[in-house]
């Protein structure tokens, strides 16, 4: 499996592209993810962000990401559409390509998507420094 | 006749004058009990079966089975209800709904096999049972109450609230009528019923609900608050030491061990695979037992125990779909805004919808000022408030709620969006107006059960076999425990029916071997998990998980069980044929209704928007059985209709109308309920 130090991965992000990619979007923008439980079957929930996509595909809240592990157990979403997504509309070509790269592994769904986790942890923390850093000045 | 399991009477009352009777429940003992019991008793009450569910001369049962009060694992604790429901679309079809707990056990320990009642009170009221004495008791005070508020004050009254949990409490009906350790069980509705929602459920202790149907709303149209019952006596079972034995064996091969587990998980804090391994406590499926501390819970006499008490006290029981309502923000919140359901009386499989709101509102349809004029919060759809403010107005009526109360697809209806969202599929309602559960377009025994019957069959024995453990296995790349042709081999063993039957391909749903397993699938539900009350999630055992040869309890269980607690004999072909005695007088009923073929259409988007989510299921292609992903599926309109008339000729029920025959009724002891239908016109041909 493909390892990352994020750090050497992502260069940082202007704040124009940390606007964008972090910016609630519309109807025809949303991403569609497959919810699966024993409970409930799959269902299908349409998200309007990127912290909210995060929130589902890793199961917590984007700011706890590795704190709270996998609650949401299976969050599906289709790896090429998820990558067009993250690209074409969220804007954040780095992150799609890096993204692309681990979802082209021959492992599991989950493990893809554990393999994933470092590289948002990494991007969503460069977008809220600067957001931050936007807010105080 | 029977010489256990039933405890000789069914109580009759009616709201409306006051009477309250008895009922031999030997009068009704043919059908078994639980769901066979309760639309015969409905068959017989209502002479007009085209009234609304909101019609006084409605009869709403309450009913268990012999197994109830019982130690038969997981089929002690489940009570049946029935009677015209007020949730399905367009029609208000005759239904059932199904709530777990004590609440069964408690009534046979009264002495009593089920309760019908009928008629509306003139103010609101609440029904006290303490043994054999019945009254209706004024509900000032408890009306306006939520759900928890009113059963604690339900047992301030009946007595015993007081007392510490295991002490031995006196009845009021004399010293020697008999002591418990229980207080009394109630089932009670919420605000939301007393204001009629389609929506409304019933809530016994903390987290058991009867969610479908809306009976929430229909009780709050008697003015009927809530049933409470307490008692002290016990249920004669024919042969204790067999059915001892029998719950033993079951344990030891069937349930979790938790000295020696067999098989567990394949990562920590993956709780949806407990389902799979059946440990207790297993289907809260999305809450981590690290954050609050917290220990299985289980219905009466269940060797399962698969909901969790927690030491907060919030969501106790909640281990079902309604732990997954709010998924967003904190544990505590998603806790909070299930525990907020239970205490308004509120079903979350209509409610859940709010995402279909979120989409009107971002594309510029619903919101302050727009076509669908709302002041919710849907700019702050992230947060607690918003969830909370959204859930409170469907339970008061206000805002958008007001039309939400009358469920969302009558709410679409008179929006205008009906048709276009039930195509497009944003507005997921496949069957009579239930929210998707199952994929309508693959799982076919799901969505053909459900649109050939009243409701969301909401039955998930079969499908945790079939589709839920290859699913988890699948997306973790984990080797399936019973590769797909030993699957098919297992269940068509266990049913009787060809391997093919199992089989999900795209030509496989439409096969003579797919129909023969829908009505099979109809009929055992029908029997063993309604009537019976053996609860789904772990009735029928088509397969075990857990033993080298992987077979099942089922069919050799549920007969030896029947005969231990009744001393009757019953084959598990009787059973079946029982299942399907009942299966034709609910059909009788939705007929005389007005229920056609024509109506048994499932909503547009099921046959034109393709799957594209993975959904394991075993399939035959080419002659090779493996576990197919099922991308990219739709149901055909025309291979449906070709299914309906073929499912209606094994049944025996006119092709084109789908109506019961008089051969077919009259072949099941059914000739009065023939006369009906005839009676009507609506005999089939």
């Amino acid at each position: 499996m493909v390892e990352y130090e994020a750090e050497e991965l992502f260069a940082q992000p202007d704040a124009e592209l940390a606007e964008r990619a972090m910016r609630e979007l519309s109807w025809a923008e949303r991403l569609t993810i497959s919810k699966m439980n024993p409970a409930t079957g799959t269902e299908n929930v349409d998200v309007y962000n990127l912290p909210h996509a995060v929130l589902h595909l890793f199961g917590t809240r984007w700011d706890r990401l590795l704190l709270d592990g996998s609650r949401a157990g299976i969050a599906y979403v289709d790896t090429t559409r998820f990558v067009a997504w993250l690209g074409d509309v969220v804007g954040d070509k780095a992150l799609a390509e890096a993204v692309a790269e681990c979802f082209a592994q021959d492992v599991s769904y989950e493990e893809k998507i554990e393999a994933i986790k470092p590289l948002f942890k990494e991007r969503m923390s460069q977008y809220g420094a600067l957001m931050i850093e936007t807010a105080v000045e | 006749m029977a010489t256990g399991g039933y405890v000789g009477k069914i109580l009759y009352v009616n709201l409306t004058d006051g009477r309250i009777e008895e009922i031999p429940t030997s009068k009704y003992e043919q059908w078994g009990g639980g769901h066979g019991m309760g639309s015969a008793v409905f068959f017989d009450l209502v002479k007009d079966k085209t009234i609304d569910g909101f019609d006084p001369e409605n009869v709403v049962t309450f009913m268990t089975s012999p197994f109830s009060g019982t130690l038969t694992p997981s089929a002690s604790g489940r009570t049946e209800v029935q009677g015209i429901g007020v949730q399905s679309y367009p029609v208000g079809w005759f239904t059932r709904a199904n709530f777990g707990g004590r609440f069964s056990a408690e009534l046979k320990y009264a002495g009593w096999d089920g309760i019908a009642i009928q008629g509306k009170a003139e103010k609101p009221v609440w029904i006290n049972i303490v043994n054999g004495e019945v009254s209706i008791e004024d509900a000032v005070g408890i009306w306006g109450l939520n759900t928890h508020e009113a059963q604690q004050k339900i047992w301030s009254i009946v007595g015993g609230d007081e007392a510490e949990n295991g002490e031995w409490r006196g009845m009021s009906t004399g010293r020697d009528s008999g002591r418990t350790t229980q207080r009394p069980a109630v089932v009670t509705i919420g605000v939301a019923g007393e204001n009629l929602n389609r929506n409304a459920m019933l809530l016994h202790d903390s987290g058991n609900s009867a969610g479908q149907g809306g009976f929430g709303g229909v009780l709050g149209s008697k003015n009927l608050k809530a049933v409470s019952v307490v008692g002290t006596g016990s249920v004669p079972v024919a042969d204790p030491a067999a059915l001892m034995d029998l719950r033993m064996e079951l344990q030891a091969g069937f349930a979790y061990n938790v000295e020696e587990p067999v098989l567990e998980a394949p990562m920590a804090d993956f709780p949806f695979y407990g389902i799979i391994t059946r440990s207790p406590g297993a289907s809260t499926v999305m809450w981590k037992g690290k954050d609050h501390p917290n220990r299985p819970q289980g219905c009466i006499g269940c060797f399962r125990a698969c909901r969790r008490r927690w030491e907060n006290g919030v969501a106790n029981g909640d281990g079902c779909a309604e732990s997954t309502y709010w998924m967003m923000g904190t544990q505590d919140e998603n806790m909070a805004a299930t525990h907020l359901l239970d205490q308004l009386g509120l079903n979350h499989y209509d409610a859940k919808n709010y995402s279909y709101l979120l989409a009107l509102y971002k594309m510029g349809i619903l919101g302050p000022g727009m076509q669908i004029d709302t002041k919710l919060p849907f700019e702050n759809y992230k947060s607690y408030a918003f969830i909370e403010a959204y859930t409170k107005a469907i339970a008061n009526r206000e805002d958008i709620g007001a039309d939400l109360a009358e469920g969302f697809a009558r709410a679409a209806e008179k929006w205008g969006r009906y048709e276009e969202d039930t195509t497009s599929g944003i507005l997921a309602l496949p069957n009579w107006g239930f929210s998707e559960h199952y994929d309508p377009r693959i799982e076919v025994e799901w969505s053909y059960g459900s649109i050939l019957g009243d409701r969301d069959i909401n039955e998930h024995g079969l499908n945790t076999h079939v589709h839920w453990a290859p699913q988890v296995q699948a997306m973790v790349k984990q080797a399936p425990l019973v590769p797909a042709e030993q699957l098919v081999n297992l269940i068509a063993e266990a049913t009787g029916l060809e391997p093919e039957g199992w089989d999900y391909s795209p030509d496989g749903i439409y096969a003579d071997a797919k129909i023969a397993a829908v009505a099979w699938h109809r009929h055992y539900s029908r029997f063993w998990i309604q009537s019976m009350g053996m609860c789904d999630t772990a009735w029928p055992m088509l397969v075990n998980q857990v033993s080298e040869d992987h077979k099942g309890a089922t069919p050799e269980y549920e007969p030896r069980l029947f005969e231990a607690v009744t001393g009757t004999v019953l084959s598990y072909e009787d059973s079946l044929e029982l299942g399907r005695k009942i299966w034709n007088l609910d059909k009788a009923i939705w007929v005389l209704q007005g229920r056609h073929r024509d109506q048994e259409v499932h909503t547009g988007y099921v046959y034109s928007v393709p799957t594209t989510a993975p959904y394991f299921l075993p399939a035959k292609v080419d002659g090779v059985w493996d576990y197919s992903t099922c991308v990219g599926r739709t149901l055909d309109r025309e291979k449906w209709e070709g299914v309906k008339t073929r499912f209606f000729e094994l049944e025996g029920w006119d092709p084109a109308t789908g109506w019961p025959t008089r051969a077919t009724l009259e072949a099941l002891d059914l000739s009065a309920v023939a006369d009906e239908l005839d009676a009507a016109g609506k005999l089939g041909a």
